[in-house]
């Protein structure tokens, strides 16, 4: 099947980590991810410069690590990111900002792209809270 | 199976109404998977022990086990679950609702 | 984009804590314009973001009355409520900014089961 999820939620809350499970649980099973596609405050995943404790669970970092071996596609909401700080290169040129944030490998782009993803995929998983 | 929703629920029901709300909408033919804060729903005897007693009711257990649950009095037809049955169970129903 | 999928945006948050709410009309209108089959429904704490006589400029947030009531704009035409939500708080059917089709819980399970998939907010 061709999965896609909607995360809704910042790092900070479980439901972050509970979608980067599922992701991986649904790649060991041999289906297909389409795209994840973080919006709301799950935009905050998209960060390449939060300092993770030494032994605590780095879920950006995971999220990376998974993206690489199964070249799916990672969306963060580009009103969503901008509006918390999180913004790449072009944005930053576009908007006169000192930095930029955004993790290699996730694209900045409108909600079109979650449109695209719930027609494309056979199941479409919400996680928030 | 085929028109059946899996709800899924990561929220307490001792603060949060969301399982309740949950109970509210699903049929016979769906099921309720409680993960995160969702897995205090399977302490026996809250109010809403009796509603969920008649659902099919999944609990990821690395969230029991996280939270000290699993040593606890839990509602028994609860079936504990991982992940790779998480993504079994959303492949074997038509939709998902979350509930958060 | 392919073909059209019957898509149900469920909305279950009160707005303006936080911008949930907000940012899930923001995905339904995008939706809407990406022409989708769109069915709403209101349930919950959700039915609050109905209520007419929005003034949310006191709290520095956009209105979410206006946006709602630019569905038709978008092509939005399926909007459900939930019966039991909106008696559950005390509201009235007149209270609401659009006429959203109020339905039973038993309703909603229904229309929930023509979806092809949902997304929940």
């Amino acid at each position: 099947m061709i999965f896609s999820l909607l995360v809704l939620s910042p790092p900070s809350s479980q439901a972050s980590s509970s979608a980067y499970q599922f992701a991986n649980a649904l790649l060991l099973q041999k289906h297909r991810l389409y795209r994840v596609f973080f919006y709301h405050d799950a935009a905050y995943n998209g960060s390449s410069i939060q300092c993770i404790g030494q032994g605590e669970f780095d879920v950006a970092k995971e999220w990376d690590k998974l993206q690489q071996q199964h070249s799916f596609d990672s969306v963060v909401c580009i009103a969503a990111g901008l509006k918390r700080g999180i913004i790449n290169k072009v944005e930053a040129l576009r908007y006169e900002k000192a930095a930029h944030n955004l993790r290699n490998g996730i694209n900045l782009s409108g909600l079109g792209e979650l449109a695209d993803a719930t027609v494309k995929s056979d199941r479409l998983i919400t996680f928030g809270g | 199976m085929s028109h059946s929703i899996l709800h899924t629920v990561n929220q307490s029901p001792f603060t949060h109404s969301a399982l309740q709300q949950c109970l509210c909408y699903a049929q016979e033919s769906d099921s309720i998977l409680l993960l995160e804060n969702g897995v205090y729903g399977a302490l026996l005897k809250h109010s809403l022990a009796d509603k969920l007693s008649g659902k099919k009711c999944y609990a990821i257990e690395a969230d029991l086990k996280a939270r000290g649950l699993l040593g606890q009095e839990l509602t028994p037809h609860i079936e504990l679950i991982d992940f790779i049955y998480f993504v079994e169970l959303t492949t074997q129903h038509k939709l998902v609702q979350s509930w958060y | 984009m392919t073909s059209s999928k019957k898509i149900g945006i469920t909305l279950g948050h009160t707005p303006y804590g936080s911008d949930l709410a907000q940012e899930a009309l923001d995905a339904t209108l995008a939706m809407g314009l990406f022409g989708q089959d769109i069915t709403l429904i209101f349930w919950g704490d959700g039915v609050f973001q109905l209520l007419k006589s929005q003034n949310s400029e006191s709290v520095h947030q956009k209105s979410l009355e206006k946006q709602i009531n630019a569905f038709e704009l978008y092509d939005i035409e399926r909007v459900f409520v939930c019966a039991q939500s909106l008696e559950q708080r005390n509201i009235s059917t007149s209270s609401l900014c659009t006429d959203a089709e109020c339905l039973s819980p038993t309703e909603i399970q229904k229309v929930l089961s023509t979806q092809d998939t949902l997304l929940s907010f």
